[in-house]
């Protein structure tokens, strides 16, 4: 029996869709079943990240309005992975297109066909985040070292518990592990002593990201990637929880461009 | 001669001063984070201020019209304040067998609890609810 996993945070734009394409591509290429449903209703993006844009026939909605046979008939295949599927999400509906039931009935059925089903859920509280935690077993909180992400997440946090879900796991992303030293940026410790939950991992702040999103192929495939090698990790520690968290260290590039370039508009002479 | 150095950025972020904005990140967020997590739960007073009640009475009358709970910041601290006037410390026969081991001589009792750190709603609720009912 599989597990379904959301991906939530609150705040929009903080690495969610991210998160889920490199976090399925990941298990995927350890060998499980993934299926990637993308619940953001209207503002579909999971499919752009991942390079499968151009294969998307039946979406979600279309799932659970039964217009397809089965869900089978929706899901596209990674060709990259060849264990990962993904749902796209409608692109021309209204959020409540959806109700939170239909979405929990849709998780059974998937749970018994594959190991693992990811949810990127979108930003807000609304509809959207209600269907996507509806059938969920665990959620990973994405957040960024910045004070209204983090208050956003606090607020995700209390929700995903009133709604009896115990496995509650924080992703930090963005980290600056330069500005953290020079106390210019909340650390790993200081978020999760304000959320107090458990944490999966963290990932570095990478411009090698938009480079993968670019080419729509995640960053867990890019060998130079910081990012990508943050979430190998994470996947490491999904599969085993004892595997041991790597912390992102500042590269020695980024401290030397730090040093020579200061903001001189910031100086007092 | 000093202030030219610090233009070179180099000199600058090596001697220059040290703008620390993330301790302030750090309060604001726990102290803006008690305010939330109160609204979420607008019963939070309510029910902490009972529980005082229930247990305060264990050792003494107090003034429950009079009494005082709130949360204050503090120096930028979030602070539970309680002010409750005490009508009288109860008899010896009325109080926890612990109490009567050391004496003491207290008018008034204040309560300060460095409180930044609010404790979710957590799932134990349903087994408390079973021991319950045993
Ligand atoms: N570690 C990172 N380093 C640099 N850029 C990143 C990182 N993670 C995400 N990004 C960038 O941040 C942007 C937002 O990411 P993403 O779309 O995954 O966020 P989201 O939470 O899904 O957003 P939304 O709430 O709109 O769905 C993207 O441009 C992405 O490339
Ligand atoms: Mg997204």
């Amino acid at each position: 029996m599989g597990k379904v996993i959301v991906v939530t945070s609150g705040k929009g734009g903080v690495g969610k869709t991210t998160a889920t394409a490199n976090i399925g591509a990941g298990l995927a290429s350890q060998g499980h079943s993934v299926v990637l449903i993308d619940t953001d209703i209207g503002l579909r993006n999971l499919d752009l990240v991942l390079g499968l844009e151009n294969r998307i026939v039946f979406d979600l909605v279309d799932v659970v309005e039964g217009k397809c046979r089965s869900f089978r008939q929706a899901l596209i295949k990674d060709k990259r992975f060849e264990n990962l599927h993904i749902l796209a999400s409608a692109q021309s509906r209204e959020k409540d297109a959806v109700k939170p039931a239909q979405m929990k009935k849709l998780c059974t059925e998937l749970k018994d066909a594959f190991d693992y089903i990811i949810l990127d859920c979108p930003a807000g509280i609304e509809m959207g985040f209600k269907n996507a935690i509806a059938g969920a077993d665990e959620a990973i909180v994405v957040t960024n070292p910045e004070v209204s992400a983090v208050r956003d997440a606090d607020r995700i946090v209390g929700l995903l518990e009133a709604a009896e879900i115990d496995t509650i796991r924080l992703i930090l992303n963005r980290v600056k592990p330069g500005l953290i030293q020079r106390g210019q940026m909340l650390s790993v410790e200081d978020v999760q002593d304000i959320l107090s939950i458990e944490l999966l991992g963290q990932v570095p702040e990478d411009e090698r990201i938009v480079h993968s999103s670019n080419k729509g192929e995640p960053a867990i495939l890019d060998g130079k990637s910081r990012a990508g090698m943050a979430y190998r990790n994470i996947v490491a520690r999904i599969l085993d929880p004892a595997v041991p968290m790597v912390s992102p260290q500042a590269s020695i590039w980024a401290k030397l461009r730090r040093v020579f370039t200061a903001d001189l508009g910031a100086q007092v002479g | 001669m000093n202030s030219l150095l610090m233009k070179v950025p180099i000199f600058y972020r090596l001697f220059g001063p040290k703008e620390d904005s993330r301790n302030a990140a750090r309060e604001r967020l726990k102290t803006a984070l008690v305010g939330d997590r109160q609204t979420v739960a607008p019963q939070l007073m309510t029910c902490l201020q009972k529980d005082i009640e229930e247990c305060t009475a264990k050792y003494l009358r107090a003034d429950k019209e009079s009494a005082i709970y709130k949360i204050v910041d503090k120096d930028g601290k979030m602070t539970l304040k309680m002010e409750i006037p005490i009508l009288r410390i109860n008899r010896q026969k009325d109080l926890p067998e612990e109490a009567l081991r050391e004496e003491r001589e207290e008018e008034s009792i204040e309560l300060k609890l460095h409180g930044t750190k609010l404790r979710r709603r957590r799932k134990k609720k349903k087994a408390d609810h079973e021991s319950q009912e045993d």
